[in-house]
């Protein structure tokens, strides 16, 4: 009778663990979601947007908030959220630019891999928008290549520059420092651009700039003699 | 207890997952630009890969009946290889195959839809159904814990909503794999960065079958496609596993087709899990090595069951696709090479393996391969500094305490099958359990020990989660025999 009850004890407190888990990982899920899509009404400050310190002001709260509504099921608040949140419009919104910017790496991406191939990306330090789109330093030279599919040019961060994630030698930045590669220009000509272009084996260099008149423009160097 | 003509609620499960992740996906983006496109054809080609080895182990079958080739988990492979290579074509050419695939994946699906509703009992897909609803919904949304992936990826680098580096970077190095055939972050050129990518190219090369960058396939494609071959390829290592047991222990199956098998999987996998890294190098690596540990399986129940201790040539090729099987998850993540390697050599050495040609072999093939990954890649990667060295930047001491207590939660599966088996194969005395050692008994629980203490050894916190993974393996394939401690269950047991 003894063995029985333990038995199915230890079932039960297993079970329910297992459900809470589950619960928690549905709810984080959702939390998410509605977090991400309200941070379109965050301000657009980079020490307050990414990871780390940088997401204590207003990711944080957001995402708590949303949590604590779905764990208590208050679905008359969440409803007021949903409809708020669901007619979101990215390129109305306070990261409209970024929204822009994204969106123009997501049409590169869709070149052909032979285009690819020849090309590289090169992005003046002088677009904040995109140097500026998280309190990481680091991650914002990710970005490009990993939508593109293209490599960068000078798309190596200053390492002055304060960041909210450190481990600023990891994630293959060490491997350009020891190759005696580093940060240099913040804005480059068109000659230096092909110049460089021509160092690491690029025919065409995609320049992402800004433009006072039309806002964010690529300009195509092409770099053959 | 229910039983099939033809299991392939295996199959069901992981095409449950890879449908509600997809639905998952779309609804998630609702409001924004929606690939709803996309989502149906990684759909349907996670359907081909899934169906496929069902499909072609049919027909195998009706030829020979005794080879290592015939495991699903093999034919999975091959599958997933045709995928890689379907995808390296498709972006050499700049011809879209993925409507090849996803036609494939349709007739796949419904030619075994049809076959498998003949034959199972309606009943159990009214009880085991809805838990694969539970559990895929846990799975997809495990798979975002800690932030770093979600199907609003692209919206989260907008506006830096925890948009993590980690994420990108292996978005990146896909990317470069998948343009250049270079394996670098290109942010300043291409640097070659001397980094375990196997997985990377992976990705990179499905990616460029479905013709989408690899932000679009580490956010959305990767729950359609791989959380469903990873828990497949679980469930086909647990049935190999448990077939092995079964005949050393004589304990009837509980398979798939128990409802008790699917919560205790559940249960398992909820509490513990690492899911969120799933899509790193990681995964990959443990998608290898349960792929290979169930052709492995596979091969010794086939050749227990031929009782004829001739090596053939299709034995050699067995040999052959364990060196290239080990080399991949070596390329995947370094930490496996080692983790693989202890194993194997505890089991060269513990059965006297080196007096046969074959183990002689794959052990020479184990030392080549850590001598190139060696030579090739951990040399340069310290070189450059690319990682904290925990032993000296922390303090090797303070590393092992600070980790000491959090490495509990991890051996804690092992720890639970060492003490249940013990139990239920009435061990009793030190004496009996020195007994069952010497007569090689207890090798799962020996295995298991040099696992945990071979996990810990090196100052990385990424080597340890394997044993975990091994430790739920060896409980699931183990069901009946605890079962049959329960009261009124011994039909579990032999008579």
């Amino acid at each position: 009778m003894g063995k029985k009850i333990i038995i199915y004890l230890t079932l039960l407190i297993l079970i329910t663990l297992s459900m809470l888990e589950i619960s928690r990982a549905i709810f984080n899920y959702i939390s998410q979601n509605f977090t991400i899509r309200e941070s379109f009404y965050f301000v657009n400050d980079v020490n307050q947007k990414g990871t780390h310190w940088g997401a204590y002001k207003q990711f944080y709260p957001s995402y708590k908030k949303y949590k604590h509504m779905v764990i208590n099921f208050k679905l008359t608040e969440l409803l007021t959220s949903f409809s708020r949140v669901m007619n979101v419009n990215p390129a109305n919104s306070n990261f409209k630019k970024e929204y822009e910017l994204v969106t123009m790496l997501y049409d590169l991406s869709e070149k052909s891999q032979l285009f690819k191939r020849e090309t590289a990306i090169y992005i003046p330090k002088t677009l904040d928008i995109y140097w500026d789109i998280s309190c990481d330093s680091h991650m914002p030279p990710f970005i490009a290549p990993g939508i593109t599919g293209m490599a960068m040019i000078e798309g190596l961060p200053f390492l002055d520059k304060n960041s909210c994630y450190t481990h600023l030698l990891e994630y293959g930045y060490a491997d350009y420092y020891s190759a005696g590669k580093q940060a240099e220009y913040i804005e480059m000509s068109r000659d230096e651009i092909c110049e460089r272009a021509k160092k690491e084996g690029f025919v065409r260099v995609i320049e992402i700039t800004e433009n006072n008149e039309v806002g964010i423009v690529t300009i195509t160097h092409e770099c053959v003699d | 207890m229910l039983k099939t003509k033809v299991n392939i609620i295996p199959e069901h499960f992981a095409a449950t997952i890879s449908i509600v992740a997809g639905i998952m996906a779309f609804l998630s983006r609702l409001g924004f630009d929606n690939n709803g496109l996309l989502i149906i054809k990684s759909i349907l080609i996670s359907l081909f890969v899934i169906f496929s080895p069902h499909i072609l182990k049919t027909w195998l079958i009706k030829r020979t009946n005794d080879q290592w080739y015939i495991s699903k988990a093999f034919l999975l492979l091959l599958c997933l290889t045709v995928l890689v290579l379907a995808g390296r074509f498709s972006l050499a050419v700049n011809i879209d195959i993925s409507y090849f695939f996803l036609l494939l994946g349709a007739t796949v699906f419904l030619a075994t839809l049809i076959t498998y509703n003949k034959e199972v009992d309606v009943r159990i897909k009214f009880m085991i159904y809805p838990l694969f609803l539970l559990f895929a919904v846990f799975v997809t949304s495990a798979y975002s814990e800690g932030f770093y992936y979600h199907p609003l990826m692209k919206e989260k680098i907008i506006t830096g909503a925890w948009a993590h580096r980690e994420a990108i970077w292996h978005a990146n190095i896909a990317e470069m794999l998948k343009t250049y055939g270079v394996s670098s972050t290109g942010t300043d050129g291409l640097v070659p960065l001397y980094y375990h990518t196997f997985s990377h190219f992976m990705y990179g090369s499905i990616s460029g079958l479905l013709r989408i960058n690899s932000m679009t396939f580490y956010s959305i494609v990767v729950p359609i496609l791989f959380i469903p071959l990873f828990f497949l390829n679980f469930v086909w290592c647990v049935k190999e596993v448990r077939k092995y047991f079964k005949e050393k222990f004589n304990f009837n199956m509980v398979d798939e087709s128990d409802i008790r098998y699917w919560l205790a999987m559940i249960v398992i996998f909820s509490i513990q899990h690492r899911l969120g890294s799933l899509a790193t190098s990681h995964g990959t690596a443990q998608l290898l090595t349960f792929i290979l540990i169930a052709i492995v399986f596979s091969a010794i129940n086939k050749f227990q069951a031929r009782k004829k201790s001739i090596v053939t040539t299709s034995d050699m090729f067995l040999i052959l696709l364990i060196l290239l099987c080990y080399l991949c998850i070596s390329f995947s993540k370094l930490s496996f090479l080692y983790l693989i390697g202890v194993s194997y050599g505890y089991l060269f050495i513990r059965f006297k393996f080196y007096k046969t040609l074959l183990h002689s072999l794959i052990i020479l093939g184990f030392g080549l391969v850590a001598i190139y990954m060696y030579i090739y890649f951990v040399v340069p990667f310290q070189g450059g500094v690319s990682t904290i060295n925990y032993s000296t930047d922390i303090g090797l001491f303070s590393y092992y305490k600070g980790e000491v207590l959090g490495y509990l939660f991890y051996i804690y599966p092992s720890l639970v099958y060492i003490i249940f088996k013990i139990y239920c194969l009435k061990i009793r005395s030190f004496s009996v359990f020195i007994k069952n050692i010497k007569e090689s008994n207890l090798i799962d629980i020996e295995l298991l020990l040099i696992l945990m203490v071979a996990s810990f050894i090196p100052p990385y916190p990424w080597f340890i989660q394997m044993q975990m993974y091994i430790a739920y393996i060896l409980l699931l394939s183990h069901l009946a025999l605890f079962f049959s401690e329960l009261p009124n269950e011994k039909q579990y047991m032999k008579t």
